[in-house]
């Protein structure tokens, strides 16, 4: 069965429709990657997701539940939702912010310490965890909010850019982070990233979004043919012998002009 | 939960009540006081009566204070917020003349304590609404300084409708706030609301923790945003409002306290910060009344002058240590 | 409340003023009895209602028509108010202006403006109050009038039982008000042998006596002043202070006095002064005769 399913989604925000009827589906223990250029609805996507957007019309079904029937903390008890650059209001320890996951869960102490202990443990910042969040590096604390998210232990990740801001060891360590949650422990993960390389070597799947719409879901070898990285992002790919994608390159002036003409 | 806050939280009551202690006493005849004879009952009376109902209004007026300028700031994610500059306790000063001069608290004594919370909870309620548009932290502010305004000169143009020829000693008395020649009486009708008003913030703290992440992550997590802010603005009303009405308009004491505890904690966290503010917020503003009638002022001074002028210096301070320090 | 009125206004007059500047200046000279009269201070009301034959006009402070401020309310009533403004007292065209200070803008304004300002600052002493009423009587032609309320008020007073020994006496106003040194209520007090205990007591930034002083120290007799009717006002609290009522438990102690009495000098000083008196009689205190 499939873990999501989501069946023409309409959603509205600030009056504007920005997901007209979208639809995709997502297996457990699979890195969903969400790409497209701006304002294609990547963001809006998570928002419905997480519930902090109402849809217009749709339907979305959590597993056998349809996400309509839960309430908001049933919700937050099965999806984590991690936003772009994540920001705390006052200052907390690291491990005061991975407790603040443990939110939607009736409280418990020993079930919330096990929980956050497990999530310092998968990120790495056990040691770190009486320190300030604002004295880490930008590696350390996008880790420890993902760890806020792991303590959740929620069916359903949802990272929105998680990476961007991030120098480029960081990316991956954060990016292979995500993937061994998927493989080993099972989460659901959609992610949406900018970095179409990226996406590339660390999805199972990739879902590209134009216009508030799925333009294309599958395998990113499959997907990110040269066709569709010129018609959507109007780039070009420089591709290793298996074909996959390694990088970025303009499009030459032949197929610009011949983009612009469609 | 946190050593260093417990330990600041001991001396913080032990603070309250040493100043206490004092203010029953101070300038008195101790012997006389203590002793077993009868004979000056007119003692007693001074303490009973008058310095009594005093001192714990300005305790219970200023815990309101500090528990509710640090709930606001969490609320409201803002470092600035409190009642006073939020134009909350000048709501609660139009409600409470309103309930006064009009002679309905004559006939019904808690009608006046009510008129405070009601002038507080609308003043709240506007705030809430403008916070819940997710309005810029200044423009927040702003509109607090407006109502702020509106309110004072609301309060005016009242006791002006109300001929009185003390209008404009009364009206200082509203607007500056004073403990003074308070009786029993006024402590049994602002206490109760108070201490509850106080008791549900405290309560509050909990699920305010989770708005560190930011209103969306909170809500994504579960939190229910409009419930929380509807109870927090009801206890922020309730915790302000009946003081309001009995001691005039308190000014700072909801801004500094939050920030002092924050300094001296190391932490800004709701559970720490709004209990320890209702402690914190207890001691300045009886310290502050001991001060405003200490013999090293050549005259006695109203209450809200002297948390004004602790309150600018000492909010300096702490702001400039704020921005040396890690950014917070 | 005096007026702060734009200058536009006051430009306007001087504008005026400027063209009507040669008919004031003829006008100048006070006639022996000015038959319009405006009183710009609640006390030169009084003084005024006491000497001004009656068909003069006049036109007095709005603050007088309020019988907690004045004894002469009623009286007042039938007479045309002002607030003090100068426009005011331009639209009335008095030949006679009175007023309690120099220092107000209007006062300088309608000097500039060539009207007649005779200033009579309040009574402290009865007999500053003699001279003002000399004064203003010469100045109304009335000083028969003048002459025979003098000679009424010392003959009441004269007769009024007082004090065998004194005793020591408070005087306050609402929220504890501890009127000025130099006010009329140490003589009215002097006047039925009570001992103004003021000196004893230190008062606050804003005049007021702490309660706690008074608890501590209660004088033999407190004197309230009291302003019945009107709004609920915060004044009333002090004396109501349950540690207050405990200390004067006796509460013919109590001397309730309307403040209108003895607020400015005038007659009515007698009527203070008989009231105090019969209440120290009722209180139980020596007196002669």
């Amino acid at each position: 069965m499939m873990m999501l399913r989501a069946e023409n989604l309409h959603c509205l925000r600030d009056g504007k429709p920005v997901l007209k009827g979208l639809g995709f589906e997502l297996a457990a223990g699979e890195v969903l990657g969400v790409l497209g250029p701006n304002g294609a609805g990547k963001s809006s996507l998570l928002l419905t997701l997480a519930g902090l957007l109402p849809l217009s019309s749709g339907a979305l079904r959590l597993g056998d539940t349809d996400s309509f029937t839960l309430t908001p903390l049933a919700r937050a008890r099965r999806v984590g939702y991690l936003p772009q650059q994540p920001m705390l209001a006052w200052p907390l320890s690291v491990r005061e912010l991975v407790g603040q996951g443990r939110f939607p869960h009736p409280a418990d102490p020993e079930a919330d310490t096990n929980a956050v202990d497990a999530a310092l443990l998968r990120t790495e910042l056990t040691t770190l965890a009486e320190r300030d969040v604002a004295t880490l590096s930008g590696g350390e604390r996008a880790r420890a909010h993902l760890a806020r998210l792991l303590a959740g232990r929620h069916e359903l990740l949802l990272c929105d850019e998680p990476v961007a801001a991030l120098e480029p060891f960081h990316q991956l360590a954060f990016l292979a982070l995500l993937q061994s949650l998927a493989r080993e422990g099972g989460s659901s993960i959609i992610v949406v990233l900018h970095d179409l390389a990226l996406a590339a070597r660390w999805c199972d799947r990739v879902l590209v979004l134009a216009e508030g719409r799925a333009v294309a879901s599958g395998a990113p070898d499959l997907v990110l043919d040269d066709e569709l990285l010129a018609s959507v992002f109007r780039v070009c790919g420089t591709r290793d012998a298996n074909s996959r994608l390694l990088g970025l390159a303009p499009l030459n002036r032949q197929d610009r002009l011949r983009i612009a003409g469609e | 939960m946190n050593a260093r806050a417990g330990r600041w939280a001991v001396l913080g009551l032990g603070a309250c009540t040493l100043l206490l202690a004092i203010s029953l006493c101070a300038g008195l005849p101790l012997a006389e006081l203590f002793g077993s004879h009868q004979g000056d009952s007119k003692l007693g009376l001074v303490v009973l009566e008058i310095r009594l109902p005093r001192a714990l209004l300005a305790l219970v007026i200023g815990a309101g204070l500090g528990a509710a300028g640090a709930a606001l700031q969490a609320l409201l994610r803002n470092p600035l917020a409190e009642p006073g500059v939020l134009g909350i306790s000048a709501g609660a000063a139009a409600g409470a003349v309103l309930a006064f001069y009009s002679g309905l608290s004559l006939t019904f004594a808690p009608l006046l304590p009510l008129g405070g919370f009601i002038g507080a909870l609308l003043v709240t309620v506007v705030l809430s609404m403008l916070a819940a548009r997710a309005t810029s932290t200044t423009t927040l502010l702003l509109a607090g300084l407006a109502l702020n305004s509106l309110l004072g000169a609301v309060v005016a143009l009242l006791l002006s409708l109300a001929p009185n020829p003390y209008a404009l000693y009364e009206l200082y008395f509203w607007l500056m706030g004073s403990v003074t020649d308070r009786s029993l009486l006024h402590l049994a009708l602002a206490a109760p609301p108070l201490l509850v008003g106080i008791a549900l913030l405290v309560r509050e703290a909990r699920p305010m923790e989770v708005l560190a992440l930011g209103e969306e992550t909170a809500v994504s997590l579960g939190l229910d945003l409009p419930r929380l802010r509807q109870r927090v603005i009801f206890a922020t009303a309730l915790a302000v409002g009946p003081g309001v009405a009995v001691a005039g308009a308190i000014a700072f004491v909801g801004m500094l306290v939050p920030h002092l505890v924050r300094a001296l904690v190391g932490s800004a966290r709701p559970r720490l910060l709004i209990p320890l503010s209702a402690i914190g917020g207890g001691a300045l503003t009886l310290l502050a009344d001991l001060l405003s009638r200490s013999p090293l002022l050549p005259v006695e001074l109203k209450l809200g002058v002297i948390t004004a002028l602790l309150g600018a210096p000492a909010f300096l301070l702490v702001a400039l240590r704020l921005r040396e320090g890690v950014a917070r | 409340m005096s007026s702060s009125r734009p200058r536009g206004v006051a430009a306007r007059l001087i504008r005026a003023g400027l063209f009507f500047l040669p008919a004031l200046v003829l006008a100048a000279p006070l006639p022996a009895t000015p038959d319009r009269i405006v009183s710009l201070n609640l006390c030169t009301d009084s003084l005024l209602l006491e000497l001004a034959p009656t068909n003069v006009s006049l036109s007095l402070t709005r603050l007088s028509r309020d019988p907690r401020l004045s004894p002469l309310a009623a009286e007042a009533a039938r007479h045309a108010s002002n607030d003090g403004l100068a426009e005011q007292v331009v639209a009335f065209k008095p030949q006679l202006v009175l007023a309690a200070s120099d220092s107000s803008p209007a006062i300088q304004l309608l000097r500039e403006l060539g009207y007649r300002v005779e200033i009579f600052a309040p009574a402290n002493r009865l007999a500053d109050y003699q001279r003002a009423l000399h004064r203003l009587a010469g100045l109304l032609g009335s000083e028969q009038t003048g002459v025979g309320l003098w000679s009424q008020l010392q003959e009441r007073l004269s007769t009024l039982p007082r004090l065998v020994t004194p005793e020591r006496a408070l005087m306050l106003s609402g929220n504890g008000y501890l009127p000025d040194e130099g006010s009329l209520s140490r003589e009215l007090l002097a006047t039925v042998g009570l001992e103004d205990a003021r000196a004893r007591y230190v008062r606050t930034a804003q005049g007021t006596l702490p309660l706690e002083a008074l608890v501590r120290h209660p004088p033999s007799w407190l004197v309230a002043g009291i302003a019945p009717g009107g709004a609920p006002s915060l004044a009333g609290e002090y004396l109501g202070h349950p540690a207050l009522q405990a200390v004067f438990a006796d509460s013919s102690r109590v001397i309730p006095l309307p403040e209108a009495l003895f607020t400015c000098a005038g007659s009515h000083f007698a009527d203070a002064a008989a009231a105090l008196s019969q209440a120290l009689v009722r209180g139980g205190a020596r007196m002669q005769p």
